[in-house]
């Protein structure tokens, strides 16, 4: 009777034991299916030392892209004093769509899926302390991106991108060529690259670069140009020199 | 005869008030707020100055040097000091640029940060939204990523590695976006250092000049 018991003991174990790594296999199995987090050029973004309080860290390899939370964690912190308006202007170098694409780790098509609310962009997520560094540069939003087509790299289908400037309480942070008004729907053609941003957040590319897409037209630093114009330039890029 | 006068300086006159026109759009004021601030557009419709004393004279606008400047190719340090002079110098009531070692009441600050490999600098102006045309404050970026140069070299590598960018030309025009300067097209009709990109001199010429006269009125 005893050893009857010990067997069907073992057997109760040796299934409990085949239950859990059929669930473990199935959860990864779950996760490879929604995509392996932000591939750009090959390498994955390396999860910082300093990991923000504001958002939590989600490694590529962990999890989906689309289950980056777009929405800082906690309301970020509003500069003390009356509402500013705070407007860059960068001073661009003469390159070409081909520089611009070797310089990028990954460029895609896509349009903006959902936008999430402003965050601070400096270590651990919070408010910079230093007047000089309150700064469009500063200040953040992840965006998820629907993927159209992939010029370089190997983006999955969604992917989260940050993107400069945004609005912090009443204060507003302009950047030149990153829209405030961001919508939901519009196409960009994005350089991207694999820098984390300062909150040390992984699994988020870099949007260096956007240029609006409307129908066949391209609106770069230079004016517009047509979309195969873009994709021209990506496979002369790719072209042996 | 004199029918056949007129007949013939009708042309010239009109390519006169032709290039007349030109002339009055030969610089740009900093810009209508919700627009790209990088356009090199006229300024119609809002424009955005440093405020005057209540006599209607230049203010004293202090600027902060981090030292991180001094960490580059060359000390751009230097190159921020020797645009003082030269804004300083336009015969208007312009903002006047002093170094300040202090960061409790300084009004610009200058420092590096990391941009997009084709970035050479930004400069960023702060605006109270109660009087929004109104500068209150600026900050100028020069990127770290740049190679910085005092022998006009621009140029990037094909590869897509770094730029570089003459030191001097870059300081000086990011001190015009500070005066409240815009960019201007880049074509041979501008005669000013706030065209974006290459150039082969580095201080403020005839239109910008102009800009800051148009802008803050002539003085003495």
């Amino acid at each position: 009777m005893s050893r009857a018991r010990q067997l069907a003991g073992t057997a109760v174990f040796v299934v409990a034991v085949l239950v859990l790594i059929f669930a473990v296999v199935l959860t990864r199995a779950d996760a490879s299916r929604q995509g392996g987090g932000v591939a750009s050029g090959g390498s994955q973004v390396e999860k910082s030392s300093d990991p923000s309080p504001m958002a939590p860290e989600i490694a590529p390899t962990e999890g989906s892209p689309a289950e980056v939370p777009l929405d800082p964690v906690a309301p970020p912190e509003v500069p003390p004093g009356p509402c500013q308006r705070h407007i860059m202007t960068l001073e661009f170098a003469d390159t070409t769509v081909e520089q611009d694409m070797e310089a990028a780790s990954s460029v895609v098509i896509g349009s903006i899926e959902a936008i999430g609310a402003a965050q601070w962009n400096a270590a651990g997520g919070r408010a910079p302390t230093s007047r000089g560094e309150i700064a469009p540069t500063r200040v953040m939003r992840l965006v998820k991106i629907s993927v159209e087509e992939t010029l370089k790299g190997s983006a999955s289908e969604s992917i989260v991108g940050y993107v400069p400037g945004g609005q912090i309480g009443c204060h507003e942070f302009h950047l030149t060529g990153f829209p405030l008004g961001l919508r939901g729907g519009e196409r960009f053609v994005m350089f991207m690259s694999n820098s984390a941003p300062r909150t040390g957040l992984a699994g988020v590319a870099e949007v260096w670069q956007m240029w609006p897409v409307d129908g066949d037209t391209v609106t770069t630093r230079d004016g517009k140009k047509p979309l195969s114009e873009i994709l021209q330039a990506n496979t002369d890029s790719l072209a042996p020199s | 005869m004199r029918r056949r006068v007129v007949q013939l300086a009708m042309p010239l006159v009109a390519v006169a008030a032709f290039f007349a026109a030109d002339r009055a759009l030969a610089w740009n004021q900093l810009f209508p707020p919700g627009s790209d601030p990088n356009a090199a557009i006229p300024c119609t419709t809002f424009c955005v100055e440093w405020p005057k004393t209540s006599s209607n004279l230049s203010i004293n606008v202090d600027v902060y040097l981090s030292s991180l400047l001094g960490q580059q190719e060359v000390d751009l340090r230097t190159d921020v000091r020797n645009t003082f002079p030269q804004w300083n110098g336009v015969a208007a009531r312009n903002p006047h640029l002093q170094e300040t070692t202090s960061t409790d009441n300084e009004e610009v600050w200058v420092t590096t940060d990391t941009f997009a490999y084709n970035v050479y600098a930004g400069t960023s102006h702060t605006f109270w939204t109660s009087n929004p045309d109104k500068i209150k404050a600026a900050q100028v970026f020069f990127n770290t990523g740049i190679v910085w140069n005092r022998a006009y070299d621009f140029h990037c590598q094909a590869s897509g590695g770094p730029c570089w960018a003459d030191a001097r030309k870059v300081a000086m025009h990011e001190f015009g976006h500070v005066e409240a300067l815009g960019h201007v097209p880049r074509d041979a009709a501008y005669n000013a250092v706030m065209k974006q990109g290459a150039l082969t001199y580095h201080w403020p010429r005839g239109d910008d000049h102009n800009g800051i006269i148009a802008i803050y009125g002539a003085y003495p």
